[in-house]
């Protein structure tokens, strides 16, 4: 991110402020979309985002990365809306579902049905790795961890992933 | 499976053309509906408003709403504040899953895996050890408990959690200390605490074997003339472990707010 933008931001430029929201709003759209599973909140969420960065602007420091800044701001708005919508599910039961969901292999079984039932702690990195190709050490800076703990919750999120298609026959493709 | 996996969520987080735009409309009428622009905290610009024929008691009127307005705005700010403060980092605490808390039990500082547990219905957060307990509900309840099952010899080891909405911390705490009286040995005074939670709490003793039963019930307010009880069991021998372990528990334990 280009901090003179930020600074015409500051200074209340809204061509500046629209020209971020071109650049991230894709990223952000399709983000929110996918955390909260649902396009209406998915769009509450990200115009929030950006009210919020637009309002807060002038905590951003502008000699880190812009886009973990973004990230916290926008996962923090996908939750607030699906706590508002009282969808968030326990994540007690999103476990439980895993396990009694496990499945044969089978053709039928989907690739992301399987990752939305994931924890989020697998499910989030999971996301950011395959939506965007970001790097490990990209998606460690937005989610605030270690590049080991990254790679270790890929790790995991992958073999969840597996076991939840049925097994090594999906496993083995990639 | 991960060109697949690709594949799908491109395809899944797709949407229609004219989001963009309608979601940007709907972000410049907030925007135009606000005063002031986002300027850095403490060299706000000041409005330019043109004031021609108003009156002085007029425009001390404004004065009075716009620093009102501006102090509640710059409230607003301090708590909605995003990133880089430890508020961010209460907030990423809040919604992680699993945490590692380090427990002292019997005198050994060890480091545990907890796993939150969010009861939507009563509203309340707390994390438990999951690799010695589980959660289970029950009639209302969240009963924390062993995950293996004690032999039959040992008393009950739980922490139970409930809401009373209609009673207030001051008269439950009364009426369940009341009805300890009639049950165990050793009933002790209730007590105002601060920790584990803030409350009332209660402890009773059914002997001084080793495997003599304790009881400690917190009451909490629920913030909604309310409260919540929140009920240990476990013996005499167990109170430096399982005790411990559910005094840290309880520190975790959060009241929602509506």
């Amino acid at each position: 991110m280009d901090n003179r933008l930020i600074e015409r931001i500051l200074q209340g430029d809204r061509n500046a402020f629209r020209s971020l929201y071109d650049e991230y709003f894709d990223y952000a759209m399709r983000t929110a979309k996918l955390v909260t599973k649902n396009g209406e909140w998915a769009k509450d969420a990200v115009q929030e985002t950006f009210l919020r960065v637009y309002r807060n602007v002038w905590q951003y420091d502008g000699s880190k990365p812009f886009k973990p800044w973004f990230y916290c701001i926008l996962l923090r708005e996908c939750y607030r809306v699906m706590e508002r919508e009282k969808k968030v599910v326990p994540f007690g039961e999103q476990l439980e579902k895993i396990a009694v969901e496990q499945k044969l292999p089978d053709v039928s079984v989907d690739v992301y049905e399987v990752l939305q039932t994931l924890d989020d702690l697998y499910r989030i990195p999971l996301i950011l790795k395959y939506l965007h190709d970001y790097s490990e050490k990209e998606i460690a800076d937005m989610l605030d961890v270690n590049v080991n703990t990254l790679k270790s919750r890929l790790l995991k999120g992958r073999e969840k992933m597996k076991k939840g298609l049925g097994g090594e026959r999906y496993g083995t493709e990639s | 499976m991960e060109r697949n996996l690709k594949d799908k969520l491109l395809e899944k987080s797709r949407y229609a053309e004219e989001t963009k735009e309608e979601v940007w409309d709907r972000i410049e009428a907030m925007l135009d509906s606000e005063p002031a622009a986002p300027t850095r905290m403490g060299t706000r610009s000041r409005t330019t408003t043109k004031q021609t024929k108003r009156s002085d008691r007029t425009m001390r009127t404004l004065k009075i709403t716009m620093g009102v307005a501006v102090f509640i705005m710059a409230f607003g700010v301090f708590l909605a504040m995003p990133a880089g403060t430890a508020f961010m980092k209460d907030v990423k605490e809040w919604f992680a899953p699993e945490k590692k808390v380090e427990v002292e039990v019997e005198g050994q500082k060890e480091e545990t895996d907890q796993k939150l547990h969010q009861n939507e219905e009563s509203k309340y957060v707390i994390y438990y050890d999951q690799e010695r307990y589980k959660l289970v509900q029950e009639s209302g309840k969240d009963v924390i408990t062993t995950k293996e099952p004690l032999p039959e010899r040992y008393p009950e080891v739980s922490m139970t959690i409930e809401q009373v909405k209609d009673e207030k911390p001051e008269d439950l705490i009364k009426r369940l200390s009341g009805e300890l009286s009639g049950n165990y040995e050793d009933v002790r005074e209730v007590e105002k605490v601060s920790e584990p939670v803030q409350g009332y709490a209660v402890r009773a003793l059914a002997g001084k074997e080793w495997d003599s039963e304790v009881v400690v019930i917190y009451v909490v307010d629920n913030g909604k003339q309310g409260s919540f009880t929140i009920t240990e069991k476990y013996f005499l021998e167990a109170a430096e472990g399982h005790g411990a372990r559910f005094h840290q528990m309880l520190k975790e334990f959060k009241v929602l707010a509506e």
